[in-house]
């Protein structure tokens, strides 16, 4: 029963779960805003997800099984080595924030819209996730980076259909929030204070 | 639909997360509102932008190669561990059982045990009934533990009353050592439970998988003896709920 495994157990480990590395990879990073983290965290996920690869039935979603293990071992190891520090308020951002932000500029010159998406770098975009506190920013990674649905989302996370949407909607609304502010401060430079 | 309703939508829609009769509703609004649809056109931008954005693919080969050298030296001394890891859960159920058992004088064998105390499941079910009061009446840690070393003696004044509805209604909250509030909701379950508080290092090798019931977030997994529940909270212990059929006894214990 809990025999020598056989090779076919790892080219099926291979094929089914290593595949998925650079996606648990990509997460992590943004889950632990960290490099180095983020690589242990991978690495410790996925060998769990070895030692009981027995129980994982196949054909069933190999990719949010993992990304399960993966949000529990952050959440139950990493998470308590980081301590949020929010510089910003999110309490309430206005559904319509965006909308009424672009509204209000002066009328006249070029397309206000394209103007601010131009302006938003790769690396706003990750530094505004970043500042996601964390219920929204694993959410949003899960949604975002690898487009889980709703229910998938839920089941990973162990949390209702719900509570997925209305995380990803304020998410989406700080987000917006903060690549304005990025925006208005010109070279992506946050007006916010530092993170500490 | 109206404008409210259309805007609570529109990241559904976004997300293709919309049913059609609802994805119907919001394509008539946004064709004659012209408001909702710029919303919705800004949001699916925004949506788009981000996405792309991020789209970065991380070279993750030194990661994989440093995977594999770790499976390639579990796989090395696979035999010994994966029986270790597999039977862990067993392996804390078997200790744990000991040690509730051994104050009742049974044996060993968690298989002869569960034997032997099926009669007394009634008297078990009062037991844990009483601890279960016990417990919801105390809040503070110490109290908690004072109760449970008088726990030996518990059964002998219980075991004279009368066979007690096993079911249990009602929920406690124990404070575990270290300060960690832990709470038991035994209503979630409807059925008969056991109680054990486990290592934490214990709790994070079994393969569990993480739920949320009545908004608390806990852990469900099963090995051979148990379908176990296992209550998260911070610190070095953890409170593990076990979920045996009517069939089986009832055996509880908190041990710290």
């Amino acid at each position: 029963m809990f025999g020598k495994r056989t090779k076919s157990v790892k080219s099926l480990f291979e094929t089914e779960a290593l595949v998925h590395t650079d996606a648990l990879y990509r997460a992590a990073v943004r889950m632990t805003k960290n490099a180095s983290d983020a690589e242990d965290l991978v690495q410790e996920s996925l060998l769990k997800a070895y030692k009981s690869f027995d129980r994982f039935e196949a054909g069933t979603n190999a990719k949010a099984w993992l990304f399960r293990i993966m949000t529990n071992t952050f959440i139950n190891t990493y998470r308590a080595k980081q301590r949020e520090a929010t510089s910003v308020s999110f309490d309430e951002v206005d559904d319509n924030f965006l909308h009424s932000q672009l509204a209000d500029l002066p009328t006249g010159t070029g397309d206000p819209e394209k103007d601010f998406f131009n302006k938003i770098l790769d690396k706003d975009v990750e530094e505004a996730i970043d500042k996601l506190p964390e219920e929204f920013r694993v959410v949003v990674v899960l949604a975002f980076y690898e487009g889980f649905a709703y229910q998938e989302i839920a089941d990973i996370l162990g949390i209702q259909v719900g509570t997925v949407k209305s995380r990803l909607h304020r998410g989406r609304k700080i987000l917006q929030k903060l690549l304005w502010e990025y925006a208005r401060g010109g070279d992506g430079k946050s007006k916010e204070p530092a993170e500490s | 639909m109206n404008c409210r309703e259309a805007f609570a939508k529109l990241y559904e829609y976004l997300d293709k997360e919309l049913c059609e009769d609802d994805k119907k509703h919001l394509d008539q609004h946004l064709e004659f509102c012209s408001d909702c649809l710029k919303k919705y056109e800004l949001e699916e931008e925004f949506n788009r932008v981000i996405k792309q954005k991020i789209c970065s693919q991380p070279d993750v080969t030194h990661l994989k190669n440093r995977i594999r050298e770790q499976i390639d030296k579990i796989d090395a001394s696979s035999q010994p561990r994966n029986i270790l890891f597999l039977l862990m859960p067993l392996l804390a159920a078997t200790i744990i059982m000991l040690v509730i058992f051994i104050p009742f004088g049974r044996g060993s064998d968690p298989q002869a045990v569960l034997l032997a105390m099926r009669p007394f499941a009634d008297e078990h079910a009062k037991c844990l009934q009483h601890i279960m009061k016990y417990d919801v009446e105390s809040t503070n840690p110490a109290v908690i533990k004072a109760g449970l070393t008088q726990f030996p003696d518990l059964p002998e004044e219980l075991f004279d009353a009368t066979p007690a509805d096993i079911s249990i209604q009602g929920a406690a909250v124990v404070n575990l050592a270290l300060g960690d509030d832990v709470h038991l909701d035994f209503k979630a379950f409807g059925e008969d439970v056991s109680v054990f508080v486990l290592p934490r290092d214990i709790v994070d090798k079994s393969p569990l998988k993480k739920v949320e019931r009545n908004g608390k977030e806990f852990y469900i997994g099963s090995c051979p003896f148990y379908q176990y529940v296992i209550w998260a909270c911070e610190g070095h212990e953890c409170v593990a709920v076990s979920k045996l059929s009517q069939s089986q006894l009832v055996d509880f214990a908190l041990i710290f």
